[in-house]
């Protein structure tokens, strides 16, 4: 073949690819996403965090995803607002709360076609999978890291009485213990960690009176578990250092947050769009951790010693891998009882129905 | 120099004060939607569509409305007797935990056609019942029912928190608070396929009943007289107390209706959510609809449009979701202040 020839078909080709291209992009249907929220996008913790979600989605995606949300979807108007998402043609609505999902499953019966994905709840349809993130994990660092700091009669203003919030107590008292040992301090095993509850996600005002309470009974370290970041701010106000939750307590004032555990929603809604795009979306209760970048840890305080920052980056590193061995026995509950034998690890299904707190917290569960 | 008020010889219709003070509180949203950034006339129009612009947006502003329309007339049948009952709220969440009482509990074993009439009278009870204390203090010792109903609401909505975190907490519920959803011979009936259920037809029927009780009746013309002047009413020699815990038992029970309508209708079990703040809603429906039980319907489906069309609103343009709080918190402001204003004037005087 003498080479203008190629030179030619190599051309030609080039041409009819770029004819072809914008073509084969125009074909590739835009997916409408559509997102119903808890709260307002601006309330600096749970709504904010899945809020930054789509931001991120909106930034891979581009012009591939057409994105709508709505705030304040309580349960009374979650049906209205999904349904009425799944009848404007919407590819892919995301329920981000727990009321969402009953209301879900009734519009997914109707609108078979229509992918359906809800957050922290365990009901799936042929049409609707479930996903969630395992925030304990980054929990049991921040407890790690007070541990290692000295901190040994940690506060925390806990939310609502169920699995999830008690299984991030747990989480953060057992890399608390580690932290301890492993630096050395001494600490009353039965007390490391006292807990109050608010019985709801957010509630700024008894946050900060809990928060208040706990300091002037000196607790050493404030641990924030609500959506709001009212009980670090309380700490900071009164000196005393904090951990935040959710989203990045130091971003909204609390100056004192040693690091706070964050959602990191936009990995997943950027995989399931992709999966949505390319037909294998399949319905799936979904639960990632630090190995699938769904949760993070925000910068440190300057107040963080570098080898304890080490040290936490290493055991980071190991949950990065998927090497998971925060809830692995023996592990006690507050009466000395072995709930998790010696070598044996927490099944999921034991972490996400998890109802009794480990012997080194101090409070009970309310009911 | 000081400001004082005095009475005004003539007034307007109430109806025309009540469309007047509609107009400044969409002057205000006006100004609101142009400060951020969105063209006013777009924005009510996005609301209006959203709210009426098909009969599925409008089915959802009926679905809306049906718990306001019982609260609203709640509210206004104690109004007309000149009890304030701030207490809807509780009242309704008391109706919803003896609604899901009974379905949980009751249902199974009853025979089906008596299911949901057992809801609804379940529903009226338990309001009736969280009324029933403040009304005795009311009347036995005239402990102020302003202060009582509200902090009443407080006790309701524990004690519900305490129920669906607690006993009545579903056991294949992975430990998420609320109660398993109820057995389907326990749901409300929906009708035209839309979420509009049963409760509509008891709100309408409740709102027909009350107004013709009020205007035709012995125990409406009592009801009237006090709330006029209950001097007249003590001379007349009225059992002035028995018909005050009988309004405000009426009232608990229209507010439990709404509970019930909740519970059964929407939720299908009991669970966070349920106290949303419809019971502080019906103050402004009651008042909105000049206390008249037949207007209440009308003031709800007009409330309900603007919370929807402002939900709409809110999903079309990403303006902040607390807009439609707004406007209705500057409408029953408008309200308040346009009934005064028709009935007395301010003067400045001259202090000596």
């Amino acid at each position: 073949m003498n080479s203008r020839r190629t030179v030619v078909l190599v051309a030609l080709m080039l041409a009819v690819s770029l004819i072809l291209a914008p073509a084969g992009n125009a074909a590739a249907k835009k997916i409408k996403v559509a997102f119903a929220l808890l709260w307002t996008i601006d309330d600096m913790g749970w709504t904010t965090a899945a809020y930054n979600g789509i931001e991120y989605l909106k930034e891979q995606m581009g012009d591939q995803v057409e994105v709508s949300y709505t705030e304040k979807v309580l349960a009374a108007d979650a049906e209205r607002v999904i349904r009425d998402y799944a009848r404007k043609g919407y590819d892919i609505i995301f329920g981000t709360t727990f009321e969402h999902m009953d209301p879900m499953l009734m519009v997914a019966k109707d609108f078979p076609k229509t992918v359906f994905e809800h957050c922290s709840g365990y009901k799936t349809a042929p049409n609707m999978g479930n996903y969630f993130a395992r925030m304990y994990q980054g929990e049991f660092l921040s407890g790690y890291l007070a541990g290692l700091m000295g901190f040994k009669n940690v506060g925390t203003v806990a939310t609502n009485p169920i699995p999830e919030p008690i299984r991030g107590i747990n989480a953060f008292t057992i890399g608390l213990i580690k932290g301890l040992k492993e630096a050395g301090h001494k600490f009353d095993p039965n007390n490391v960690n006292t807990v109050v509850w608010l019985k709801a996600w957010r509630d700024p005002i008894n946050e900060t009176t809990l928060a208040e309470t706990l300091i002037s009974r000196k607790h050493d370290l404030i641990r924030q578990m609500a959506d709001t970041p009212d009980s670090s701010l309380a700490a900071c106000a009164k000196g005393v250092p904090a951990i935040g939750y959710g989203a990045d307590a130091a971003k909204y004032g609390a100056k004192c947050v040693l690091v706070s555990p964050i959602w990191n929603w936009g990995p997943y809604f950027v995989e399931v769009v992709k999966q949505v795009q390319a037909g294998t979306w399949k319905p799936t209760p979904y639960w990632g951790g630090f190995d699938k970048n769904n949760i993070a840890l925000t910068d440190f305080n300057a107040s963080v010693p570098e080898a304890v920052r080490q040290k936490v980056l290493a055991q980071k590193k190991l949950l990065v891998e998927g090497t998971d061995n925060i809830f692995v026995g023996p592990i006690y509950d507050q009466k000395g009882k072995l709930m998790i034998p010696e070598g044996k690890k927490a099944t999921d299904k034991e972490l996400l129905t998890m109802r009794w707190l480990i012997k080194g917290v101090s409070g009970k569960i309310p009911d | 120099m000081a400001i004082t008020i005095e009475e005004k010889t003539s007034a307007l219709h109430p109806l025309a004060t009540t469309a007047l003070a509609v107009v400044p509180v969409f002057l205000v949203g006006a100004v609101l939607f142009a400060l951020l950034g969105t063209d006013p006339l777009e924005a009510y129009r996005v609301m209006v569509v959203g709210a009426f612009g098909s009969w599925f947006d409008f089915s959802e502003v009926l679905v809306k409305a049906i718990p306001l329309m019982l609260t609203g007339l709640s509210v206004a049948v104690a109004a007309r007797m000149l009890l304030w009952n701030i207490g809807a709220e509780g009242q309704l969440v008391f109706g919803g935990i003896f609604a899901a009482g009974t379905a949980l509990f009751w249902a199974p074993h009853m025979p089906p056609a008596l299911v949901i009439p057992a809801l609804v009278a379940a529903g009226f009870a338990g309001g009736a019942l969280w009324a029933l204390v403040p009304a005795v203090l009311k009347a036995r010792w005239n402990v102020n029912e302003i202060i009582t109903t509200l902090m009443f609401n407080y006790v309701a909505i524990i004690f519900m928190e305490h129920l669906y975190f607690g006993p009545w907490r579903d056991p294949m519920g992975m430990g998420f608070p609320g109660t398993a959803m109820f057995k389907q011979v326990a749901w409300l009936p929906r009708f035209f396929q839309t979420r509009i259920h049963l409760g509509l037809f008891i709100a309408l029927a409740a709102a027909a009943l009350l107004y013709f009780a009020l205007k035709y009746t012995p125990w409406g013309y009592r009801v009237r007289v006090i709330g006029l002047s209950d001097r007249a009413a003590r001379y007349a020699g009225f059992a002035f107390g028995r018909q005050q815990v009988m309004v405000m038992l009426l009232s608990g029970g229209l507010a439990g209706l709404a509970g019930m309508g909740e519970v059964c209708g929407i939720h299908m079990r009991l669970q966070q959510g349920l106290a949303v703040g419809y019971g502080y809603d019906g103050i402004i429906i009651a008042f909105l609809a000049r206390l008249n039980p037949a207007a209440v319907p009308v003031a709800a489906v007009l409330l309900a449009g603007l919370i929807v069309g402002g939900e709409q609103l809110q999903t079309a343009t990403h303006l902040p979701a607390s807009i439609s709080l707004v406007l209705e918190g500057a409408l029953l402001l408008a309200i308040l202040g346009a009934s005064f204003f028709n009935r007395y004037r301010l003067r400045r005087t001259r202090s000596r």
